[in-house]
């Protein structure tokens, strides 16, 4: 047998072995998508019809989430300011703390641990904690009042119950920042560098022009990643806040939540659903552009 | 002028010291080849230099001033690194532009001098291509380029060509020779490859575990290898050398040790001392020996090594312990075969024990 035919034979081999995994997707993530998808275009309750007797509307949910539901576009604007601040803070602590260990010190490595295990925590977990710890009598205010705050009501005021949200997902998810930063910054060769600094740049100069455009890809595969996952911001939030007070925390996973499961609008909750997918794919494939080709260029 | 006084560098925590008083004196214009095998100390001596790193003792003087408490972006020296290290982020121009724009200088300016540098470096058709679209000679000429631009009076050369392929070696090297004749920089430049030393420097400087072994133009330190360090290191392949010892019994000869190679003189060269108590080095190059027959052989041998090299073939003759490379075009023995060897006398060289050159020719 020829060698190519081996390879051949070998390929279609390897193609074999992956069939039990697609028929699984198929089954769990296809199926159900294409299901959720047809459900988006009717009025379907499960208080009131079977699926099949449920009538098609065709676009209608989407017209009404887009044109006249304030409530939903309110969650999504809100998720999108949550998203900008937890980000840029994110960014720019993990940044911070990720120069700061491109030196060695005492008791780094210890240090290096304790700094990544706020990402391990679970989310839910998080959540209770920080419902704790903001309560009107609890550690948070508690220390305010040494400095002379008294009284904050975390969660009754929206400005604060929003800024609780804030100050939760930033210490929660800080550390993931950090440590792409940290690989990223490790990764970035030594002579570019050293190039910059006899050509007379100052250390800043050298951040900006040589350190950060290396760093870019890196930054923008660790923003897409955390964009995506406070588009899907849950736990912590629904602990938190619930939402509240009014709607003032309430992110677009809470938002479908309650219409699926107090409201019972599964199809129109199953659209709004739809159109965050649509919307963060859109978002994603943005952000990707300006990297892709870096990213993608193996040449060594 | 750059003169490197006592130059010393210790890395903490390493028992063996990088570079060991280096004592050295590079002319105005010159180019010099700093030559030795890896880890000899050449690079930690273009970066004390440039101002990478600190000398741990010793002095740095340009034109008669010590550089070493100015930092390096005020040396005026420039280099260029093994791997280019070229912002790849940037376009072509970016790059070159680069110590300009950091120096703040006017932009017509900075236009006129990246226009300048690439149409001299041929660069000119890829100024608004990404660094990283480049080949390896490209990049190579966008790293030279960016140091050029800044106008420094010494240029320093961290194995410029070693990452090219041959091909783009021979380009950049004619490069390097324009460059240094229309420019008249003084260029001190690293390499452990000696084609590339011999084709482009004016002198050689050869190191060796940290310490400065000969300094010398090219074609004297060809011709005329003060140490035994330097004949076992030029050449390719180098230098055949032996132990051994003069004596007189049966006829003046040069005996190696243990093995049957005897070396009939018709007197011992002036200055040596006879006797198995004075060893001494016997060398003779590769290409000065010729294949012969036995009863004119000077060396015995079995055939242990050919490699072919295309134009020529290295043979590799063994008696005992004892090795000796030779040359063959046509015929080439065969392996295993028992081979005679030849040379003129006047092509050996005698180095006493201690590794300096007592006399060329028997």
């Amino acid at each position: 047998m020829s060698n190519s035919r081996l390879n051949a034979s070998a390929k279609n081999q390897g193609r074999v072995f992956t069939i039990p995994g697609q028929v699984v997707s198929l089954v769990v993530l296809v199926t159900p998508l294409l299901v959720a998808l047809y459900m988006s275009f009717t009025d379907w309750s499960p208080t009131r019809s079977s699926l099949s007797g449920a009538s098609f509307l065709g676009l209608e949910n989407y017209q009404e989430l887009l044109i006249y539901d304030n409530r939903f576009l309110q969650a999504v604007g809100r998720t999108a300011l949550l998203a900008v601040i937890c980000l840029s803070l994110e960014f720019v602590f993990g940044l911070a703390l990720a120069t700061l260990f491109l030196r060695t010190f005492r008791g780094q490595r210890f240090l290096f641990s304790a700094f990544l295990s706020p990402m391990m925590v679970l989310p839910v977990v998080v959540g209770y904690t920080f419902w704790m710890l903001f309560q009107s009598n609890g550690p948070v205010n508690q220390v305010l009042a040494l400095i002379g705050v008294t009284s904050v009501e975390w969660f009754r005021d929206s400005s604060l119950a929003f800024l609780a949200v804030v100050v939760t997902e930033v210490w929660h998810w800080t550390p993931l920042f950090f440590l792409i930063l940290l690989s990223g910054l490790n990764a970035v060769p030594e002579n570019p560098i050293r190039a910059a600094v006899i050509l007379g740049a100052s250390p800043r100069q050298v951040f900006w022009k040589v350190v950060f455009p290396a760093l870019r890809p890196v930054i923008i595969v660790a923003f897409v990643i955390r964009a995506m996952e406070v588009i899907k911001i849950f736990d912590e939030v629904f602990l938190l806040t619930r939402g509240g007070p009014g709607s003032a925390t309430e992110t677009i996973s809470l938002y479908i939540y309650k219409l699926a499961f107090n409201d019972f609008q599964l199809a129109y909750g199953a659209a709004a659903a739809f159109l965050v997918l649509a919307g963060s794919l859109l978002m994603v494939h943005l952000l990707m552009i300006p990297v892709r080709d870096q990213l993608l260029d193996n040449r060594g | 002028m750059i003169e490197l006084i006592d130059l010393t560098k210790e890395y903490p925590g390493s028992s063996q010291v990088a570079v060991d008083k280096l004592n050295l004196t590079i002319e105005k214009g010159e180019t010099i080849a700093l030559l030795g095998p890896s880890g000899c100390g050449k690079t930690s001596t273009l970066n004390m230099i440039v101002g990478l790193e600190k000398p741990s003792r010793g002095d740095i003087l340009v034109n008669g001033q010590s550089i070493v408490a100015i930092p390096a972006e005020k040396r005026g020296i420039g280099l260029v690194f093994q791997d280019y290290a070229v912002f790849t982020s940037m376009t072509v121009a970016g790059n070159l532009a680069f110590g300009l724009v950091i120096k703040k200088t006017p932009k017509k300016e900075i236009q006129a001098v990246v226009n300048e540098t690439a149409e001299f470096l041929g660069l000119t058709a890829k100024l608004n291509v990404k660094a990283r679209y480049l080949s390896g000679s490209e990049l190579q000429r966008v790293a030279i380029g960016r140091t050029l631009a800044t106008k420094p009076s010494i240029l320093l050369l961290d194995e410029p060509l070693s990452n090219l392929e041959p091909e783009a070696r021979l380009a950049m090297r004619q490069e390097l020779r324009r460059l240094r004749q229309e420019l008249g920089l003084t260029i001190v430049y690293v390499t452990h490859d000696q084609v590339e030393a011999l084709s482009l420097a004016d002198r050689l400087a050869i190191m060796s575990y940290g310490r400065l072994i000969q300094v010398e133009k090219t074609a004297v330190m060809l011709e005329k290898p003060q140490k035994i360090q330097v004949a076992q290191f030029l050449g390719d392949p180098p230098m055949n050398v032996f132990s051994g010892f003069f004596h007189l019994e049966g006829g003046p000869a040069f005996r190696v040790g243990a093995v049957d190679f005897r070396l009939p003189l018709a007197s011992a060269p002036a200055g040596v001392k006879v006797g198995s108590a004075n060893y001494y080095y016997l060398g003779v190059r590769p290409e000065d020996l010729s294949f012969t027959t036995q009863d004119k052989a000077l060396f015995t041998g079995q055939v242990t090594g050919l490699e072919s090299r295309g134009y020529d073939c290295v043979v590799n003759l063994s008696q005992k312990d004892l090795e000796i490379k030779a040359l063959a075009i046509d015929p080439i023995p065969d392996w295993d075969e028992t081979a005679y060897l030849s040379a003129p006398k006047d092509k050996f060289f005698v180095f006493d024990g201690s590794g300096e050159l007592l006399t060329m020719g028997l």
